[in-house]
């Protein structure tokens, strides 16, 4: 046997693996969002009448918005806290490798119970965050953290707390790949902290934190647990995301086409933000 | 052995090397995977052919069965499935099995239970259905039921034997909350709700009041509550799930309804609509409801009463268990969620009924075997008695069975916690004081309701004007209810 059929063979599996778990689905959405189909099966060719009807949707237009701020806050956030819990944890002090282990926690959480615990720890009247910031005094009155106004920073800050740990866990594996000489050579021309951080750790990580800001991006672009179980969508349309929109359109209007059509405005949004990040942050690493 | 090994490590490096020296070709690329999506296709056409080809008949296990079972007064003589599959959502799951397992005993056939979250239940049923799940038996919710009736999905029970039976054992007020447009039976009871009105009866009794008999004397005493005690949600309810709901009890009490008959709708341009409307824009305004309410779940409203924030509520019945029951001891208003006598607002007002249902799914093993063990899990064994409903009732659901009120079990647990209320009043609603909402049971309600849901909270929070808020849910009505 030639060693290229081989190397063929032996990929075969994985090749049919992702392509029955991707490409079945993701033909059966494009059957859906160009067809009208009831419940019993029957089913009409409809071109593009689900996207013209998705595009007059106020509801839809304005979760476009949401997601992307949703998305923003959450990659950033967890990007910063990541890196930072990465580099504390980096440090030689006892107990640290329980605090390495304590690091992938959030990430290993289901994440309907991540949204159940931050819904209790922002509750108005009995969450843990009002009873701190009222005991130690700081606060008059307790705060509606689930408002309006703050309602898709608070479920942000779920998903930061959720994704971080991912970034942390990543980060902190190349972080124990770069050589202390490195670092002892830029104290001897002296490198302050910061200078070391910004001229040996990030550009040594990079590539790490491309892969995870990617990754993290793409969660959020799509998050769907999280928001449903703390908010679903509300208050009004405070926190409906592209996810939580095709959701309610797809299992509660039970417009399969309708939904179908926005999970591919989601999947094309996911690859027009994710695909010029690889080609840009890649190019710049590898060449 | 080693030459083997040797054999190996040699492709390996052929690989390696051709990896490093020689790029997969583009050409190579194509061809391998147009060959991958080919054998895929042809694997996926065949999984096609094969699953949509009748299912072998069911083995029957009458003769050994009967051999060891006893003989049942059951009303079929079907041939009896190997099998049966109930879905159901996760409330009570050991409770039912227990049905199950009885069933079970009495006629040889084996269930299988399968339990989901309740949150997204209605979306993994309508994806197992679609996929071709073997359902016998389920659970359907609000707002499902119709659509899959009317899809095939599920099976109407008309004709089966104590089909009509079940139906003139049903309070008349209620009886069509199961019924099609045609008088058909589409499911059977899984259990009846309504939004019944609660109040605390220690705060009111020290705010020397009487419990309020309409919306107004409410807004009164919560007004009154909140200056006394500080309270920061006196009034409370599930908006986060129900905020549409609440606004169609709010103008049902008014004695308007949302849609007539023909599914017109008749709430635009009323004045009950913008009393109702501004009844709740008042509350949340002037902080007597939660500002978190839109994000509040059953289990914070409940918090909230057990822990007295809350003075007046309106809930399904069975939320007031826990906290008259509470076997936790940190309960200070425990025993004081009391039902409030009447409907708000007169003699003619209603309190909507809700509820859900159990069905027989279209892919059942066996119709009839299906329907002998709905009748276990909704209505009476082959003996007569309540086989599920009794234990339903401990935990706080009601049936739409008059008999099922003067049960003495189910009646001395429901006494037990609505001190001073008692089963009595609960009775007394249902022999006139519900209503069934006719419109929430049309398959397009679900789609109204969810645009009917966050409109509503967008007026209470002064995002939209009422002229805005009656235009949306006014065209949406006309939308969905035109096809």
């Amino acid at each position: 046997m030639k060693a290229e059929t081989l190397g063929w063979l032996l990929v075969l599996p994985a090749v049919l693996f992702v392509l029955a778990l991707g490409l079945f689905p993701t033909a059966y959405a494009l059957l859906l969002a160009f067809s009208k189909t009831d419940l019993n099966g029957a089913q009409t060719f409809v071109g593009l009448s689900n996207f013209a009807k998705i595009m007059r949707d106020p509801d839809f237009l304005n979760s476009i918005p949401l997601t992307f701020g949703f998305a923003a806050m959450t990659v950033t956030g967890a990007t910063l806290v990541g890196l930072a819990m990465a580099l504390v944890a980096n440090q030689q002090f006892r107990g640290k490798t329980i605090v390495r282990s304590i690091l992938g926690i959030p990430w290993a959480t289901s994440w309907v119970a991540v949204g159940v615990m931050w819904a209790f720890t922002f509750d108005l009247n009995h969450g843990y965050i009002n009873s701190l910031l009222s005991q130690l005094g700081l606060i008059a009155s307790n705060i509606n953290f689930l408002s309006v106004e703050t309602a898709l920073p608070a479920v942000s800050v779920a998903g930061v707390w959720l994704l971080s740990s991912f970034t942390a866990v990543f980060v902190l594996a190349s972080l124990q790949t770069i050589d202390p000489a490195y670092y002892e050579a830029a104290k001897i021309d002296g490198a302050g902290a910061l200078h070391r951080l910004r001229h040996i750790t990030l550009p040594i990580v990079q590539p790490v934190l491309n892969f995870t800001v990617l990754s993290n991006l793409m969660v959020s672009l799509t998050m769907f647990d999280i928001v449903y179980v703390m908010t679903k969508g509300g208050p009004g349309t405070a926190t409906l995301v592209l996810s939580m929109d095709a959701y309610r359109v797809f299992f509660q209007f039970m417009s399969m086409g309708e939904g179908a059509a926005i999970t591919l405005v989601m999947a094309a949004i996911s690859m027009m933000v994710g695909i010029p990040y690889l080609t840009i942050f890649y190019r710049r690493v590898y060449r | 052995m080693e030459s083997s090994k040797y054999a190996r490590l040699s492709t390996i490096d052929e690989l390696m090397k051709m990896s490093k020296d020689k790029e997969v070709s583009r050409r190579s690329f194509v061809k391998y995977a147009a060959g991958a999506v080919v054998a895929v296709g042809v694997a996926g056409a065949a999984g096609y052919y094969l699953a949509s080809q009748p299912a072998p008949p069911s083995p029957t296990v009458t003769q050994t069965l009967t051999q060891t079972i006893a003989p049942t007064a059951t009303a079929t003589s079907a041939p009896k499935p190997a099998m049966l599959d109930h879905y159901q959502w996760f409330f009570g799951p050991e409770i039912v099995k227990k049905t199950l397992d009885r069933f079970t005993a009495d006629t040889g056939i084996k269930t299988n239970q399968h339990v989901s979250p309740r949150n997204g239940y209605e979306a993994g049923m309508m994806t197992k259905i679609m996929g071709g799940a073997e359902v016998d038996t389920m659970e359907v919710g609000i707002g499902y039921r119709d659509s899959w009736f009317n899809a095939g999905w599920l099976l109407s029970l008309e004709g089966l034997p104590g089909v009509d039976q079940v139906k003139n054992e049903m309070f008349p007020s209620v009886r069509d909350f199961y019924l099609s447009k045609n008088g058909e039976l589409m499911a059977m009871p899984y259990y009846l709700a309504g939004w019944f009105p609660y109040y605390n009866k220690r705060m009111v009794a020290e705010l020397g009041a009487e419990p309020a008999k309409d919306r107004n004397e409410v807004y009164e005493q919560c007004k009154a509550a909140k200056k006394k005690w500080n309270l920061l949600s006196p009034y409370h309810s599930c908006y986060l799930e129900a905020t549409e709901w609440l606004w169609e009890q709010y103008i049902v009490e008014l004695g308007l309804m949302p849609f007539d008959k023909d599914n017109k709708p008749l709430f635009e341009g009323d004045p009950r609509n913008a009393e109702a409307l501004k009844w709740m824009k008042t509350m949340f305004d002037e902080k007597l409801m939660s500002p978190s309410i839109f994000t509040d779940g059953w289990d914070v409203q409940s918090l909230n009463f057990a822990k007295g924030n809350t003075i007046y509520m309106d809930t399904h019945q069975y939320m007031a268990e826990p906290v008259n029951r509470s076997m936790t001891g940190d309960v200070p208003e425990k025993g004081n969620m009391t039902l409030v006598p009447k409907p708000y607002g007169g003699n003619d007002s209603r309190i909507v009924t809700q509820g859900e249902w159990m069905a027989i799914c279209k892919s059942t093993h066996s119709k009839e075997w299906a329907w002998e063990l709905l009748k276990y899990l909704s209505w009476k064994d082959p003996s007569g008695k309540y086989a599920l409903l009794k234990d339903w009732g401990v935990t706080g659901l009601l049936e739409p069975y008059p008999e099922f009120f003067n049960d003495p079990d189910v009646k001395k647990n429901f006494d037990e916690w609505n001190p001073g209320v008692g089963f009595e009043g609960y009775r007394k609603y249902f022999d006139g004081m519900m209503m069934v909402p006719y419109w929430q049971l049309r398959p397009w309600f679900a789609e109204f309701s969810e645009v009917a849901k966050e409109t509503v909270q967008k007026y209470v929070l002064g995002q939209v004007s009422l002229s805005d808020l009656e235009k949306t849910m006014g065209d949406k009505a006309r939308e969905v209810t035109t096809g």
